[in-house]
């Protein structure tokens, strides 16, 4: 049985200043479904352009390899297709869109991700019932609804703003690309546990992320360090504690 | 550069015929006469005229706009205008139809007084003339040497208006027609006016009017101008204010129609406190071009001005913006603040931004600044990552530009409607256009 995500093999380049810079090297990954996988690694190895790649962002050229998405080829996909399709990325840095409203901009996107799927769309009370239940579990005031998208938001807003478009949205894989950075404590909980109502067998998460204390609420099926666009070693979530007490050094000599 | 080497009477000519001859008409119309016939019309070798080619106007000479017109034609016209059904039609309001003022179109309120009379009686209402002394402004001059009839808007002291339409209605004729209509609205100390201007019109014309304000001591002219003429319209229009102590002008133009717009504005911040607010938004495309020059001077201490010019151009369509304080000696504590916004929607789509500080005070604050763009790669990207298609993620954003622009606009409630609506729907037009 093809696995849910299969990544092989994928190389990519950025152009920059006339120069191309090879980001990937090929990395080798597959998450089957239901699984929560995390993947480390020293900053510029290349985690946030895998995460990208996945999503669509078209900055970047993959020169080789492939991925397979439920039995799909990804990389064909357009963006919006592959969020349709059950894809979601959680930005590093969300980004601000000034003069759109959060609340259309919600409603807009799964909207037009139930018409993908063939669902009926949500008008606008059954919308904002939904959208208010899901506030109330990430402890974010209604206001954000009314607020520009991001715009004025703090770190922790920007961080639970995306968990709250992952929830709405219900994807069947999360990219969440150092979701927890920035985040106190309790913020951190609050995302690891929207993380986690989301768990089910149908339910699978690519975690980018530099810390053991995100890992301690969301446990993790596996664990991948990556390194120079490639992913050098997987284990189990005993390897992230590993990690958190000796760095990646000397997991980086051993490659 | 074959287009510089064209002589400016070019542009002239097409007017030529009708011009009156010197001293058989009235002081002012005989001096603007002499002006053109000396100085013509400007070709793009003249600074001020640079990135605005005055041969859209065409080659057909303009014949006069007829003060007789087909009445359902007009009223048909006015029914075409956004949200006429909802809200404009219970406005007071004048309408102006061919630059004639329409009595039976309007419906003027007991506030404050509009009278009409031929241009070359003007001197009756006040000395505006005065102005006009040392005209220079190609435009001015052939309003003047063609104008024929003066509105004359006038609230009294104290005088709370509230809001008030003006419609301009042209019907172009198979035959290009021109019109110069004068306006002078006149605010008495502490009066309070908000005026919303809509310029519409069908077939070829080229509207040249001339609006001359003056605002008391304490009085506030809001005034919004939507332009909405017809896409083989060109419009020149100029605008001269004088603001007296702590009185206010403030206003916003939305340009969305028309082939050519230019629109002149020049703002005199006369006497301590005055504040002059002029922000605009151009959106374009096809072939269109649309231009706000303008000078704000500060004549006196402690005086306000702000300007923020958005321009959104697709197509082949072009945005310019010439803006000039120029600051007084004795203007101290001057606060002038300029900022250019453009939004490009095409490589072909062009926008010319020329700021200008002329400064005769050491202890003032000038600023101006200017940002450029396309649509937002990353913010595209972020919103068709959450299952938007790209050219619904493209409407939001150019939307999102468009009604945050509306910010700059202090005006409440119908006005700010009108202009949602008007945004949204042109958008709309434009972008199924494109698909």
């Amino acid at each position: 049985m093809s696995s849910f995500l299969e990544i092989s093999n994928l190389c990519a380049q950025i152009k920059a200043e006339g120069q191309e810079k090879h980001i990937l090297r090929g990395v080798t990954l597959n998450i089957p479904a239901g699984e929560v996988h995390v993947i480390m690694g020293p900053n510029g190895s290349g985690k946030t352009t895998l995460s990208y790649i996945l999503a669509g962002r078209d900055a970047y050229e993959v020169t080789s390899g492939h991925v397979t998405f439920r039995g799909q080829d990804l990389l064909a996909m357009k963006p919006e297709n592959r969020a349709a399709s059950g894809l979601f990325l959680a930005f590093q840095n969300p980004i601000e869109l000034p003069g759109v409203n959060n609340a259309h901009f919600l409603r807009m996107a799964v909207n037009a991700v139930r018409r993908q799927r063939g669902q009926e769309e949500l008008d606008a009370v059954a919308f904002l019932k939904q959208a208010r239940k899901v506030l109330e579990t990430l402890s974010m005031a209604p206001d954000v609804l009314k607020r520009a998208v991001n715009v004025g938001f703090s770190g922790g807003e920007k961080k639970r703003n995306e968990v709250l478009q992952m929830t709405l949205l219900q994807p069947s894989l999360a990219i969440l690309d150092e979701t927890d950075s920035g985040l106190d404590v309790d913020a951190m909980r609050v995302v690891a546990e929207g993380v986690n109502r989301l768990r089910s067998p149908k339910f699978s998460a690519l975690v980018i992320t530099h810390h053991q204390k995100l890992l301690d609420y969301l446990v993790p099926d596996r664990v991948h360090v990556m390194t120079k666009g490639q992913i050098i070693l997987s284990g189990g979530p005993e390897l992230a504690r590993e990690i958190d007490q000796k760095g990646y050094a000397p997991f980086v000599k051993g490659a | 550069m074959n287009i510089s080497q064209k002589p400016c009477s070019d542009v002239l000519s097409l007017f030529a015929h009708r011009l009156p001859k010197r001293n058989t008409c009235g002081q002012q119309k005989t001096e603007a006469v002499a002006w053109l016939e000396h100085k013509g019309l400007p070709d793009k070798r003249v600074e001020q005229w640079r990135y605005t080619d005055l041969r859209a106007l065409g080659r057909v000479p303009y014949k006069t706009a007829l003060r007789t017109y087909n009445p359902y034609h007009a009223e048909k016209l006015l029914h075409t205008l956004p949200q006429w059904g909802e809200i404009l039609a219970n406005l007071p309001r004048f309408v102006v139809v061919n630059g004639y003022f329409d009595p039976v179109l309007s419906q003027i309120p007991q506030t404050f007084t509009l009278t009409t009379c031929p241009f070359e009686n003007v001197s009756g209402n006040g000395g505006k003339g005065e102005d006009l002394k040392g005209i220079q402004q190609p435009f001015m001059a052939l309003n003047t040497a063609l104008a024929e009839e003066e509105i004359f808007l006038h609230v009294q002291e104290g005088v709370k208006v509230g809001q008030v339409l003006m419609v301009s209605l042209t019907l172009g004729d198979e035959q290009p027609v021109s019109l110069h209509p004068r306006y002078t609205l006149k605010l008495d100390k502490g009066a309070h006016l908000s005026l919303l201007s809509i310029y519409a019109g069908d077939g070829i014309y080229c509207h040249n009017p001339v609006e001359q304000i003056e605002i008391a001591e304490h009085a506030t002219l809001k005034h919004l101008t939507l332009f909405q003429e017809s896409a083989q319209a060109s419009v020149l229009k100029m605008v001269q204010a004088r603001v007296a102590g702590r009185g206010v002008y403030e206003s916003f133009i939305l340009t969305l129609g028309g082939l050519l717009t230019r629109h002149d504005i020049n703002v005199v911040l006369a006497q301590t406190g005055a504040v002059a607010k002029v922000n605009g938004v151009q959106y374009l495309s096809d072939e269109q071009t649309g231009d706000i020059t303008s000078v704000i001077c500060h004549e006196a201490s402690e005086c306000i001005s702000r300007q923020t010019i958005r321009n959104v151009l697709s197509d082949h369509a072009r945005g310019v913006f010439q803006g000039k304080i120029l600051v007084k000696r004795g203007a101290q504590k001057t606060d002038g603040c300029q900022m250019s916004q453009a939004l490009l929607l095409s490589e072909h789509a062009e926008v010319n931004v020329k700021p200008e500080l002329e400064i005769y005070a050491d202890d003032v604050r000038c600023s101006h600044g200017a940002t450029i763009g396309a649509l937002d790669e990353e913010q595209l990207f972020y919103l068709r990552s959450r299952g938007i298609a790209e050219h619904e993620a493209r409407h939001m954003l150019i939307e999102a530009f468009l009604s945050d622009s509306l910010s700059l606009l202090e005006e409440e409630g119908v006005v700010r409607a009108l202009c949602h609506a008007v945004l949204t729907r042109s958008l709309d037009l434009r972008e199924e256009q494109q698909s």
